[in-house]
């Protein structure tokens, strides 16, 4: 019994003690409610009146009185609508109809804004009322200051004329800027600028709505694949390049589309953004090619100068083994000539791929390019056979260019060439020399505004042929690096590169005229200097096997030995006294030995140690008398190797061969009536011509 | 012994300061740092002697008060017969360059003469003692 009576009031107990907690959590949730309502109730800058379904007063907020002066005092008379309304009809500033009626024909019809008035306190403040309908069928007056709507008003000019500025900038900016909204798996273009139009040839005022996929997707040629807009649709940021292809043309765009929303939801705005990057791919490719041909030219440069010295040394033992042989053989002779052609076909391909290394031409010859051209002609003639007749005339006596013959030998056997390869049948090669004034020269083909000459002449070589002509397409690429249209094995690619390559090493520009089936001109302008020609000595040594140097003294300096032996061979045959010496440092003593009874010093430029150029220098200080004469793989004065010849140098390009090195030795050290050059110096070319048969 | 020029340990002796100080500004010129000096041949000669196989070349001048070149080129000659040496002179006759030959000079340099001049006679001098 106990237990059960024990238990009852334990059980009543608990729930007075459950329902106690539960009243005091409710009265704070309520609390907190009441709070939370007269929070939002007073926290609006309106004043607020509410007044019930029969129009009695109810309550006010705390800022109601700033607009109603009499609900501050707590014994206000204002416990109905109408009196308050009474008031605003007194207060009213505008006349018109009364407000009474204004409220009894709208306010209680129609839900939302019931009249609207606008009155002045006593104070002077101008405030506006306006009596709404509340969902309880009740009405709510709204008061505020007429002030701050001016101030509203102004707030909303200002920000309309802040949109317009950037609606302008948006629309002004090169960049193409779109607008996008993802809907239903589909990007509908909300707002496009002037240049977004304008990339994809769109009227401005259609372009809204369109399916952004539709637009771009006509038009782009690479770039924008499917993953790409997959990737938006998931509402990841997209970058990518695109290639357009337009009938203006080619472009390039960046193409950035991202969210606008910083938390990306499957469907909402984005922004695209197209920016031109067209200039900078054009820009790009130009740089890639340069690198190209300048990597292109170092290694060229590399391997023909290790090539010439193999040349040299291939070419003398030949010559020096058909001598032993004499006429005993004939048939081993004959081979080795043909050994002696082929070391000679060798250096003409080290020679054109040398063209290719950026050297430069030695500024200090003068050449006449009629004297050349003329001299030419005995070597086109046989090239050219007997279907292809050559012509050349030339008005002017003297045509004054600062270069070397041997450029303009390789300039005119390439064009002569390639006109001959244009000739199917019969025809003719006609090569004419004018000059004509700067300002003459109309939009050449090749002009190159970095290295172009500020001469005012300028002397033009015509090579005019009657062939097939160039078609279009091979036009555009005809000056690229082994680009040829001829058969594997029959062109390099390398012949009008080169005659680019050394036109504009002068300061000259190209031009061609061509008619498609009937002939073409190639035009080559070269600037005409003022200077003298530089005199180059007269007449050429008829037979080399005349010749004895007997009584001279020379030193030879040479690292690669083989190469020292081989040039000390060939020269010891003429008779000279011959001093070998493996380096710079060894020449000295050479010399030094031969109590300085030397005549002429030839030797390679680039050796370890001591340079020829130093060497050269050294010796000089010992002897002003003595003759030097450098020898290199590397063309005169290349960018490569720095060489620093001295201006007026004697240079022996290498492959050394032996008629080529006896006729400058023969020229360089026996005095004769015939004239050295004006300057002193003695800039001549002995290199061979020849070597320029048979190739492009 | 070492073959760069910019490496060479050289012994200028020369009792007048100022071709002294032209020969050394040459020296310095063509790279070469490491050059002692000296005023006087018995000077000179010590030093040789307290550093024995230090110096690379001797450039010596003909006309000295207390000891001339080639007395010093003698003396120097009983304890390093190899030790390269360029003898400075004004003389160009025959029998002078006859004497300093016998007294064992490697190499004579005429006056007046160019800084490349001088290079290129040390540069001969070194390459024969080099071998």
């Amino acid at each position: 019994m106990q237990d059960t009576a024990y238990w009852i009031i334990s059980a009543g107990m608990g729930c007075i003690v459950f329902c106690a907690v539960y009243i005091v959590w409710l009265r704070m949730q309520l609390k907190r409610q009441i709070n939370l309502f007269s929070e939002a109730f007073d926290t609006p800058a309106h004043g607020l009146i509410f007044f019930d379904e029969n129009d009695r007063f109810i309550q006010a907020n705390e800022q109601a009185p700033r607009y109603f002066p009499a609900l501050a005092r707590s014994d206000h008379q204002y416990k109905k609508l109408s009196d308050y309304i009474d008031f605003f009809f007194d207060h009213a500033v505008e006349e018109g109809d009364p407000v009474k009626n204004v409220l009894q024909k709208s306010a209680y019809k129609l839900k939302g804004v019931g009249f609207r008035e606008i009155y002045r306190l006593g104070n002077g403040l101008f405030c506006q009322v306006e009596a709404q309908r509340t969902d309880a069928g009740g009405t709510v007056l709204v008061l505020f200051n007429v002030n701050a709507v001016r101030d509203h008003e102004r707030d909303v000019i200002m920000l309309n004329q802040s949109n317009y500025g950037l609606h302008q900038a948006v629309q002004a900016a090169d960049n193409g800027i779109v607008v996008l909204l993802l809907q239903n798996g589909r990007f509908l273009v909300q707002f496009a600028n002037q240049s977004f139009c304008e990339i994809f040839a769109l009227p401005v005022d259609q372009v809204v709505d369109m399916n952004f996929e539709d637009i771009i997707g006509a038009e782009i040629v690479f770039g924008l694949d499917e993953e790409l807009v997959i990737k938006a649709k998931a509402g990841k940021p997209v970058e990518g390049e695109i290639e357009l292809k337009t009938s203006r043309g080619q472009f390039w765009y960046d193409l950035k589309i991202k969210p606008m929303d910083e938390d990306p939801a499957q469907e909402g705005l984005y922004v695209g953004v197209f920016t031109d990057t067209t200039e900078i791919k054009a820009r790009e490719a130009q740089m890639f090619n340069a690198q190209k041909l300048e990597a292109l030219g170092r290694l060229s440069a590399g391997v023909a100068h290790d090539f010439n010295n193999l040349l040299s040394i291939i070419d003398g033992y030949a010559r020096i083994v058909i001598q032993n042989i004499g006429d005993s053989d004939p048939d081993s002779v004959d081979c080795l000539e043909r050994v002696r052609v082929t070391a000679d076909r060798g250096a003409a391909i080290t020679k054109q791929m040398l063209a290719f290394s950026r050297h430069r031409i030695s500024s200090n010859v003068v050449v006449n390019l009629r004297e050349v051209i003329e001299q030419q002609a005995s070597l086109l003639a046989p090239l050219l056979g007997e279907r292809v007749e050559y012509s050349f005339k030339c008005e002017e006596e003297t045509v004054p260019v600062e270069t070397s013959s041997d450029f303009i030998a390789q300039i005119i056997m390439n064009l002569v060439i390639n006109a001959r390869d244009a000739i199917p049948g019969p025809g003719t090669v006609c090569v004419s020399l004018t000059t004509v004034a700067k300002s003459d020269i109309r939009n050449p083909l090749v002009k190159n505004p970095e290295t172009l000459s500020s001469a005012k002449k300028f002397a033009c070589i015509e090579v005019k042929d009657s062939g097939m002509g160039i078609p279009d397409a091979v036009m555009k690429q005809m000056f690229d690096p082994f680009f040829t249209t001829k058969e594997q094995g029959k062109g390099t690619g390398l012949g009008l590169s080169m005659v680019h390559g050394l036109v504009e090493q002068v300061g000259g520009m190209i031009d061609v005229s061509t008619t498609v089936g009937q002939h073409t001109s190639f035009y080559i302008y070269l600037p005409i200097t003022e200077r003298d020609v530089t005199r180059t000595i007269q007449g050429d040594i008829e037979n080399i096997e005349e010749f004895k140097l007997k009584g001279y003294t020379v030193i030879v300096a040479e690292d690669e030995p083989d190469l020292l032996s081989l040039v000390c061979d060939m020269l010891e045959q003429t008779g000279l006294t011959v001093l070998r010496a493996k380096d710079g440092n060894e020449a000295l003593v050479r010399y030094d030995d031969h109590d300085g009874k030397v005549d002429m010093l030839l030797t390679d430029v680039v050796m370890p140690e001591l340079s020829g150029v130093d060497s050269a220098g050294l010796m000089n200080a010992l002897d002003p008398d003595i003759k030097v004469v450098f020898m290199s793989g590397y063309p005169r004065d290349g960018d490569l190797t720095e060489l620093n010849l001295p201006d007026d140098a004697i240079f022996l390009a290498k492959p050394v061969l032996y008629e080529k090195l006896v006729k400058m030795i023969y020229k360089t050290l026996v005095p004769s009536g015939k004239t050295l050059s004006s300057e002193g110096a003695s800039s001549w070319d002995v290199s061979d011509t020849d070597q320029m048969r048979g190739e492009e | 012994m070492t073959s760069k020029l910019t490496e060479l340990k050289i012994l200028l002796v020369e009792d007048q300061l100022e071709a002294r100080t032209m020969m050394r500004n040459m020296l310095l010129e063509f790279g070469v740092t490491q050059i002692f000096e000296s005023g006087d041949g018995r000077e000179a000669l010590s030093f040789i002697d307290s550093a024995f196989d230090f110096i690379d070349l001797i450039i010596c001048d003909w006309n000295m008060p207390n000891m001339t070149g080639v007395e010093l080129l003698r003396q120097l000659r009983t304890v390093d017969p190899d030790m390269p040496f360029l003898m400075v002179t004004g003389r160009g006759d025959m029998e002078s360059v006859v004497d300093a030959k016998s007294a064992g000079v490697t190499g004579y340099i005429r006056k007046p003469f160019s800084p490349k001049e001088l290079e290129a006679k040390i540069r001969i001098i070194m390459k024969r003692a080099e071998g």
